[in-house]
């Protein structure tokens, strides 16, 4: 199960299983062929292990990258879907409807995103329940997606009404307003984090300075 | 002040510590070398695309605008034009000086190549079905510049963070770098001791670099703004 998981995450991100795989094999056989050399020609113990700790945290690197990429991934769709709604929210605005506001997105979106509404034309071509519309927005996590497409489902059965279409408005602007308020959180988030490099930069001139004086020392004491 | 100035003078500081640090010409001017390099090829280029990008985004921002409220007061496609080439910057004019001869809707259509942002679109689109079917263009734009706003609001408050951000990680810096150079002076006769150390030397330049890497850390995240339609590759 963990292993699908594992191969899915890798596939979803558009890489083979079959390399990826290939790849962390060579990597941890290289370094335990470095980490033999060093304990069996050398007999240095200490370079064993810290070499044994960078390849754990090297594993850990590789092994956690597919799952970040795919996080991204996920996100930048759901950022998508927002992006786009705010569009056709423009052009049902502006007297069309909800077939061709969302024909009128295709030229906006990604090429997942095209597919995705490309198929959602089409269903809603041959099926004019709510399937198609839930169908969509189980391809986003976030729960307001669903709220928003069964939103249009409803302005699409009331005759595309006023009063459906401030419904729709009242979601969209929410979640809006929701995503620029976290645009900012991020941005400031990434800025914040700055103030750590020179904090880091403080350290290494302590422990420059520490093995240096601590050598020195060493060096006097073998010579007394 | 002119940025490859700062740079200039930066660079000339980075030097002027890693020499009071490790008394080490070459190595100075390798940090200056490096950095000089860093801030004419990579940090200003960087810094360039950001501008450029935010640049246009508010002259859209502006054109849009007073676009919609010139149309909405005359009903004339050519007034909101002008109007618009009114409060737009030398650029945005050059652009449509040279696109004169165009008709009207021409004009804006060809605008989107250098407005390359979603919203720009959607406000031609919209423009467009004035043009075609009537209506009042106020209203049929409401939520176009709603979202323009917004956006426009995110940019501002991005550009006030960034401010504040820079101001705070220069002073750190500043201080970090002040504590390594005047350690010399705190450790005084063991510090001629100190700085004979090789592990020392290499360490000083190290510290530098992380600083320089830092900075385009910095710079990368700055210019990390999300605006529709845009592509970072554009010129």
């Amino acid at each position: 199960m963990m292993k699908n998981n594992f191969k899915d995450t890798i596939e979803f991100v558009g890489l083979s299983y079959k390399k990826e795989i290939l790849k962390i094999t060579l990597v941890n056989i290289a370094f335990l062929g470095g980490i033999a050399i060093l304990y069996f020609v050398f007999d240095y113990l200490i370079y064993v292990i810290v070499a044994a700790i960078a390849l754990m945290a090297i594993d850990y690197l590789l092994l956690s990258r597919y799952k970040d990429k795919k996080n991204l991934i996920l996100k930048a769709r759901e950022d998508e879907l927002i992006a786009i709604i705010s569009y056709f929210e423009i052009y049902l605005q502006n007297k069309n409807n909800v077939y061709q506001s969302f024909n009128l997105l295709i030229p906006f979106c990604s090429s997942w995103m095209k597919d995705k509404i490309e198929t959602f034309l089409k269903e809603i071509d041959k099926d004019k329940t709510v399937q198609p519309f839930i169908n969509f927005a189980n391809n986003f996590k976030h729960l307001a997606s669903h709220s928003l497409m069964l939103s249009i489902y409803q302005m699409v059965e009331q005759g595309e009404s006023f009063e459906q279409l401030t419904q729709f408005n009242v979601i969209y602007d929410e979640l809006a307003k929701n995503r620029n308020k976290e645009l900012i959180e991020q941005k400031e988030r990434s800025l914040a984090n700055m103030s750590t490099f020179p904090l880091a930069g403080a350290g290494l001139i302590t422990v420059t300075l520490t093995i240096s004086i601590l050598s020195l020392l060493g060096d006097l004491i073998n010579v007394i | 002040m002119n940025f490859l100035l700062i740079g200039f003078f930066v660079s000339l500081a980075f030097a002027g510590l890693n020499y009071i640090a490790s008394e080490n010409v070459i190595s100075s001017l390798v940090i200056f070398l490096t950095s000089i390099g860093f801030f004419v090829f990579i940090a200003r280029r960087q810094k360039n695309k950001y501008l450029n990008k935010t640049r246009r985004y508010h002259q859209c921002y502006r054109f849009v605008n007073t676009y919609v409220v010139s149309l909405s007061i005359k009903g004339s496609l050519a007034y909101a034009r002008e109007s618009a080439y009114n409060i737009s910057d030398s650029k945005v004019k050059e652009v449509m000086d040279s696109i004169k001869e165009m008709d009207e809707e021409e004009q804006l259509s060809y605008l989107s190549k250098y407005f390359k942002f979603d919203l720009y679109y959607l406000f031609v689109d919209t423009v467009t079905l004035w043009n075609e079917q009537g209506g009042d263009i106020l209203n049929m734009s409401q939520r176009l510049i709603n979202k323009l706003r917004l956006k426009e609001e995110y940019l501002l408050s991005c550009e006030s963070m960034h401010k504040s951000r820079v101001i705070e990680f220069t002073i750190l810096w500043s201080i970090t770098l002040i504590i390594l150079a005047s350690l010399r002076f705190a450790l005084s006769q063991f510090y001629n001791k100190v700085i004979q150390t090789p592990f020392y030397q290499v360490s000083v330049v190290a510290i530098f670099l992380f600083v320089l890497l830092s900075i385009y850390i910095l710079v990368k995240r700055i210019s990390n703004v999300t605006l529709e339609g845009w592509k970072d590759d554009e010129k």
